[in-house]
């Protein structure tokens, strides 16, 4: 055998090693690529059936979610809600000390005693009698006393006619202002602070809440 | 002599080719086998679950699930509130200001 045939035949062998070589690695490739289309395949499945049981479930699930959900706005709502409401009566009862130290005279820039010429007066005209008893409180009723005379002119003369004050002995609990009646009782007139107070907070709150910011 | 050792030795060239075509068939078939074994397991795996949601089996489970996922956006719906909570304690103390003289106004004469 000469060297030329050896070499030859060494090269064929070598080339249908390498060809074997390469059939068994597209198949070893083409194996990897079937199981990982199956892989892929499985996983659509499985998402598939977990899909199909929500579906199926879907309203209990529905359910559950909605309460538990609902229960956390509703909670979350309510504990908002206190903390406005606890905000604004912060506010209300800031805005009462301030009023207690306008009736005391102790606000320099308010002249209560007008404060309250102003209440009577008003509640003068909404009772609309001649004679008439006011009541207010131990402190207001000092200064009645002593300035009734002035003050009985003074509203006659914004309402334009006589006007006859008659002060109750007994006083009654309040910041300041008055209330005020015919001699039958039958017209009655709150105009105290607290009375006023009150009625702007029943009124006011959603403003307050605007000026507050906390709408 | 050397035609016939050619001869031979193509012989045993060409059965190593077929061997190694049976090779990559067993391995193809092989794979394929295995690949539709999976599919028909997992695809029997959602015939039952489908089957356990109508018998009402899995239900309990499914609904842990969705208690514990509505859960976790409820303590989101919770985190959003106190958030706005935690405006309304640093209200300004202008705006509080503000408020109390609307009040006063509306309250003396």
């Amino acid at each position: 055998m000469g060297s030329k045939t050896v070499e030859l035949e060494a090269k064929l062998i070598e080339r249908i090693l390498g060809r074997r070589k390469e059939i068994i690695s597209e198949a070893e490739k083409r194996a990897k690529e079937i199981i990982e289309d199956a892989r892929e395949r499985v996983k659509k499945i499985l998402v598939e059936g977990r899909e199909t049981q929500l579906r199926l479930a879907g309203t209990d699930l529905k359910a559950v979610r909605d309460k538990i959900l609902g229960e956390a706005e509703q909670e979350g709502r309510r504990k908002l809600m206190e903390m406005r409401k606890e905000v604004i009566s912060k506010v209300f009862s800031e805005a009462e000390n301030r009023l207690r130290v306008i009736a005391e005279g102790k606000d320099k820039s308010v002249d209560y005693n007008e404060v309250l010429l102003k209440l009577i007066s008003e509640a003068a005209s909404a009772v609309g009698e001649r004679d008439l008893v006011i009541a207010m409180n131990k402190r207001d009723i000092e200064y009645l006393m002593k300035e009734l005379g002035r003050i009985e002119s003074a509203i006659s003369k914004a309402l334009g006619h006589e006007v006859k004050l008659t002060v109750e002995e007994e006083s009654i609990n309040c910041l300041g202002g008055v209330t005020l009646y015919d001699r039958s009782k039958r017209k009655i007139f709150y105009n105290t602070l607290d009375g006023r107070l009150l009625k702007a907070r029943k009124e006011m709150e959603a403003e307050v809440a605007k000026v507050l910011g906390v709408i | 002599m050397e035609v016939k050792r050619y001869i031979e030795v193509s012989e045993k060239l060409r059965r190593l080719l077929e061997d190694a075509e049976k090779q990559a068939k067993d391995i193809i078939a092989q794979a394929e086998e295995r690949a539709e074994k999976m599919v028909a397991d997992v695809e029997e795996e959602a015939k039952n679950m489908k089957l356990k949601v109508e018998t009402g089996e899995i239900l309990d489970e499914l609904v842990k699930d969705a208690e514990k996922a509505a859960e976790d956006e409820a303590k989101k719906v919770l985190e959003k509130y106190e958030r706005k909570l935690s405006t309304l304690k640093e209200i300004p103390s202008e705006r509080v200001q503000k408020a109390i003289e609307l009040i006063l106004r509306r309250v003396l004469p």
